[in-house]
């Protein structure tokens, strides 16, 4: 069977922590705009509690997706397109869903060919979602 | 094991065997879980089967101890099939500690029990009955139970408890919730009248007001929209390019069927989180709390005697101690007809108790350092409250008022002859409701003459009289009665006249009046023919009665309410008759 006989796959994906979506979307608009230290961090998103963000900054320093150096905070490019991938923009691959599901090293592949650098720390962030996609005709 | 499979098993000995068929607190849990596991079938409404889930959410958590206190669930168990001794003390407080020697070791043990000496609202100087319970609800740890009957101060004792722990413990986390808004709101509105405006910005009500006038109009600052507006703002105002790049890519919440804005949750859990002082019903405070929400460590439960126990459960879950403050001798929750209907799964006695709600049982049974009774009614005239206080709480009442409003302070019936006239109709093709136009009319003719009346005295008070009623003043007049289609009908009726020009007039059923009151009161009996036991229940009468702060118009069939031999009936009959109408 050809490849272009296999029904396409959607891979998906959103937050793992829906709850904090906005904390992080939050902490990475702020640093791009240059609020990069904490006083400046917190006088810039009052709509934030800090144990909030407090909590989100954790996770993507887990994530790998923030750093900090000499007081300073810096949010890797990952996270554009880890943003636009949570968006929910989706994609349509042409695989099996067997072939997808529970398997790490090619969603690892997925993500790299999408330009992401560190794969492992997008998907601390990331839960991904694969559905078939069903012709209607 | 659920109390029907309880039912089959032998029967049970000793103290417990009073008791109905569900045996213990998990017990009575689960059948709340088949209840609501019912309810959420039958459902269609999907926000009402969000309900029902995070009350089972809750429910769930409570029962295997994943709530805040694990102290509340030993000791609600405990007395749920006990009652304390005399002397007993609450637990988790057996062992005695020297307070002179081991001040901090005390204070350490038991965070959220407060010695206090002087009231902080002036009104307790000379009440000092009520100010002990409140002392007594502050020096307990855990759990305390206060009964409030009908104008005791339920809503100042609230407010001063609040007061004396924000005294001790400055950076309290205190949770005011009900079943309904209306008590939410006068707890946080009379609150606000006892803080600077900088202790004001501790306050969140969330989402809203809902009663039409504040005691304080600043009050309205505390609402969660204003607090999510003056937030956005003092953001643009900071750094106004990443304000608007937010503003466009974060939810910003929409708009409810009712047509109001509704935040979105992530703002007003983080709204929540900045907060010291939050009010929110029992159904709504799962908006503000999610896995890294702060406990609080005060909750404040209003009306519980009026909320289920799942609702009230969901308060005491989120909190380190909790007081429920109600009064079980008013009505108990209310169940919708698909409520009812799925009640019907359960055995009687299941059904009864959860409709009838566990806070009396809780309360009778619980040692005296964990309950009160507020005992000085500061509300009703003597001869409205005498009448309460011996039906209803055994003669324990004292009153304060004496002067009413000066022109109607009756305690009496507007009664008429019904002749071949009945309601429910009980003949005929005619729909059996349960609307009595009788009724309506002598209402209408009844605040018709006030109104008239009224108008007479503006004239007659001068300026230097000394009389009570204030000119100008508008008399609140609350129009009740136990049936919904009366209660409509009533409505229809009295939108069709304006009486805006002297009165105040809100109509409604008993059971959605509770918790509010009016200068006069009108309690429309509707029935002429068919049993008592529904308008005639203790409880009903009690709220319907004690929502009157100077005058009871009682609108009935006085030959038929004479027929019944219920006590309260037979002790409203003792009042004189002011009008009697002749219907045909």
């Amino acid at each position: 069977m050809s490849v272009c006989d296999i029904p396409p796959v959607r891979l998906t994906f959103s937050w793992r922590a829906m709850n904090a979506k906005e904390c992080y979307l939050a902490i990475c608009a702020a640093v791009r705009f240059g609020f990069d230290t904490r006083e400046t961090l917190l006088a810039a998103l009052p709509q934030f509690s800090v144990n909030r963000l407090i909590v989100a900054l954790d996770t993507l320093i887990a994530a790998e997706m923030a750093y900090i150096n000499m007081g300073r905070l810096t949010i890797d490019n990952d996270m554009l397109i880890i943003e636009a991938l949570a968006a929910g923009h989706p994609l349509d691959l042409p695989l099996e869903m067997q072939q997808l599901k529970r398997n790490p090293p090619l969603l690892n592949a997925i993500l790299l060919s999408l330009g992401i650098k560190n794969p492992a720390g997008s998907l601390v962030l990331l839960k991904s979602r694969v559905e078939e996609i069903k012709d209607d005709l | 094991m659920t109390s029907e499979t309880l039912l089959i098993q032998p029967e049970p000995t000793s103290e417990v065997a009073c008791l109905p068929a569900t045996m213990d607190l998990i017990d009575h849990i689960d059948d709340w879980l088949t209840y609501l596991v019912k309810l959420v079938g039958m459902t269609n409404d999907v926000k009402t089967r969000i309900k029902y889930r995070r009350q089972i959410k809750y429910l769930v958590r409570f029962r295997y101890g994943a709530n805040c206190n694990i102290t509340h669930n030993i000791t609600l168990a405990r007395y749920y099939t006990k009652r304390a001794n005399k002397y007993e003390d609450a637990p988790g407080s057996s062992e005695k500690y020297n307070s002179d020697e081991h001040d901090s070791f005390y204070a350490l043990a038991r965070p959220m029990a407060f010695e206090v000496g002087k009231p902080v609202q002036s009104c307790y100087l000379s009440d000092v009955y009520a100010f002990k319970q409140v002392q007594k609800a502050l020096a307990c740890e855990d759990i305390f139970f206060l009964q409030g009957p009908p104008g005791t101060g339920k809503t100042t004792a609230i407010v001063e408890i609040i007061l004396q722990t924000l005294r001790h413990k400055p950076d309290a986390r205190i949770l005011i919730t009900s079943e309904t808004h209306v008590a939410v709101d006068n707890a946080l509105d009379r609150l606000t009248s006892h803080l600077s405006s900088g202790q004001m910005a501790i306050l969140l009500r969330y989402p809203r007001f809902t009663v039409s006038a504040l005691e304080n109009p600043d009050a309205i600052l505390v609402q969660a929209q204003s607090r999510a507006n003056a937030l956005w703002n003092q953001a643009h105002q900071t750094v106004p390019e990443l304000t608007c790049h937010l503003w466009q890519r974060l939810d910003q919440g929409r708009k409810n069927e009712k047509g109001k804005h509704e935040l979105p949750r992530w703002l007003v859990r983080n709204l929540a989180d900045n907060h010291q002082i939050i009010g929110v019903t029992c159904n709504q405070l799962d908006h503000l709390l999610d896995k890294e929400s702060e406990i609080f460590d005060l909750a404040i439960v209003d009306e519980c005697s009026k909320a289920t126990l799942p609702e009230w459960i969901m308060a005491l879950s989120v909190a380190q101690k909790c007081i429920l403050v109600g009064d079980h001798k008013q009505l108990p929750p209310t169940f919708c007809q698909e409520e009812s209907e799925a009640l019907s799964v359960l055995s009687y006695s299941q059904e009864k108790l959860i409709r009838d709600g566990v806070i009396e049982r809780m309360f009778e049974n619980f040692p005296e350092s964990m309950k009160g009774t507020l005992l000085r009614q500061y509300r009703m005239l003597p001869q409205i409250g005498q009448f309460i206080s011996e039906n209803f709480y055994n003669k324990s009442l004292s009153h304060s008022r004496i002067k009413g409003n000066g022109l109607f302070e009756h305690f009496a019936w507007l009664t008429y002859r019904a002749r071949n006239f009945s309601v429910p109709p009980e003949k005929g093709n005619q729909r059996k409701t349960l609307i009595n136009q009788a009724e309506v009319t002598v209402i209408l003719d009844k605040l018709k003459a006030m109104c008239t009346q009224i108008a007479e005295a503006n004239l007659l008070v001068g300026s230097d009289n000394d009389a009570i009623y204030q000119r100008g003043k508008k008399l609140t007049v609350a129009v009740i009665t136990p049936y919904r289609a009366q209660c409509q009908e009533l409505r229809r009726a009295i939108l069709k006249n304006d009486f805006s020009a002297c009165l105040i007039i809100e109509v409604d059923t008993v059971d959605a009046f509770q918790g509010r009151q009016a200068d006069v009161v009108f309690f429309s009996f509707v029935r002429t023919v068919g049993p008592a036991t529904f308008y005639a229940d203790d409880r009903r009468i009690n709220v319907a009665i004690s929502r009157a702060r100077d005058c009871v118009y009682l609108v009935g069939n006085i030959d038929y309410i004479r027929r019944h031999n219920i006590p309260v009936l037979k002790a409203l009959l003792k009042f004189p008759v002011l009008s009697c109408a002749d219907v045909c």
